[in-house]
């Protein structure tokens, strides 16, 4: 069953890249990398369980503070530019 | 809450963080705890004590889990339908008498419950704006507001009277 | 075997909040569907690892890390959502009733 949680988050990733990649305006942007760094989250927690190691875990934690520090900082900047 | 609970609050974080409660991490907890109530001013804790009102907690708790579900149910019902029924619209409630704090929690619950996200606020009036994604009734939204406001008072806020 | 079965349901949820962002019109709505499906769906993945992960060390940082995401993208997401709708160069979509039309945006 760990192998479909797999699929299922690389292909939630790559339609999150395809939103940021596509998107018309900045904030579209940043709410697609927003849903690639929820999704790497994801399959750090997923590698986590399948192989029992968890040496990577802690760099989960870091991707959720730095997704959060970025979106706010992206805010500020379209609230600067207007556009 | 008082100076001493922001500390323990602060060196369970630093505990839980480092992944084991071992002496070193807990003592080194709260010496970062402590020096970080030093050095920054709004972190001191009020004089009052702090007050645990389980019921209400628990009810408001209740609340929040019972909404994710829906939202979560509401939200994949959206996105799987072909056809979309999507009808946005911006809704003000006032609140009158809400504190920061409160306004604060109640702005981040609203942001996970089913189909409503805050996009502004103003302070004076004290005015919360919503976006909603399925408008059907305006005074029904601003219901649910004032109930989720009701709720969070009643679980958080101390003895005082009532904003709503 | 319950927790691959609950981290699983989070990894689908994960995947609806994705379909949800490609799908919708606007990027209000966008915001809509990161927030609830994609919180959600991480924090059951990491409830589901709770059950496989083998050292308590592992399952505080991954409860840790969805509970910051919990915490965090909410506020994040309202900022977003306050600043994409105040910009001139960014179209939102608004069908019905709007009563923030008329307020200028407040000044930063």
């Amino acid at each position: 069953m760990i192998e479909i949680a797999y699929v299922v988050l690389g292909l939630a990733a790559v339609l999150f890249a395809g939103r940021a990649i596509a998107g018309p305006s900045l904030s579209d942007r940043v709410i697609g990398i927003d849903g690639v760094i929820v999704s790497g989250m994801s399959i750090i927690i997923v590698n986590a369980m399948d192989t029992g190691r968890g040496a990577f875990l802690p760099a989960a934690v870091v991707l959720a503070l730095v997704s959060f520090v970025g979106t706010s900082v992206v805010a500020r900047f379209i609230e600067g530019r207007g556009e | 809450m008082r100076t001493a609970a922001v500390v323990v609050v602060l060196a369970a974080i630093w505990v839980l963080l480092w992944g084991s409660a071992s002496v070193a991490n807990i003592v080194t907890g709260v010496l970062v705890g402590t020096a970080l109530v030093m050095l920054v001013p709004g972190l001191r804790g009020t004089k009052q004590p702090l007050v645990i009102r389980p019921i209400a907690i628990a009810r408001l708790l209740g609340h929040f889990l019972v909404d994710l579900i829906r939202s979560n149910i509401v939200l994949t019902r959206e996105i799987i339908a072909p056809r979309s029924r999507i009808h946005t619209a911006i809704v003000g409630v006032e609140l009158p008498g809400c504190s920061d704090e409160l306004l604060t929690a109640i702005t981040n619950l609203l942001a996970l419950a089913p189909g409503t996200m805050p996009v502004e606020m103003s302070v004076d009036p004290v005015v919360l704006y919503v976006h909603v994604l399925h408008l059907e009734d305006v005074e029904e939204v601003r219901r649910e507001v004032r109930r989720l406001t009701d709720l969070a008072y009643a679980a958080f806020a101390p003895a005082e009277r009532n904003p709503s | 075997m319950i927790g691959q079965a609950i981290t699983l349901i989070g990894a689908v949820l994960v995947l609806l909040g994705a379909v949800g962002v490609l799908r919708f019109p606007d990027p209000l709505a966008r915001m809509h569907a990161l927030t609830k499906a994609s919180t959600v769906g991480v924090g059951l993945v990491a409830i589901g690892s709770a059950f496989v992960l083998p050292t308590a060390n592992d399952i505080t940082s991954a409860i840790g890390a969805a509970l910051l995401q919990f915490l965090t993208l909410p506020i994040s997401a309202s900022l977003l959502a306050r600043v994409t709708y105040h910009a001139r160069g960014i179209p939102s979509r608004v069908d019905a009733v709007d009563e923030l039309a008329d307020r200028s945006p407040p000044r930063p």
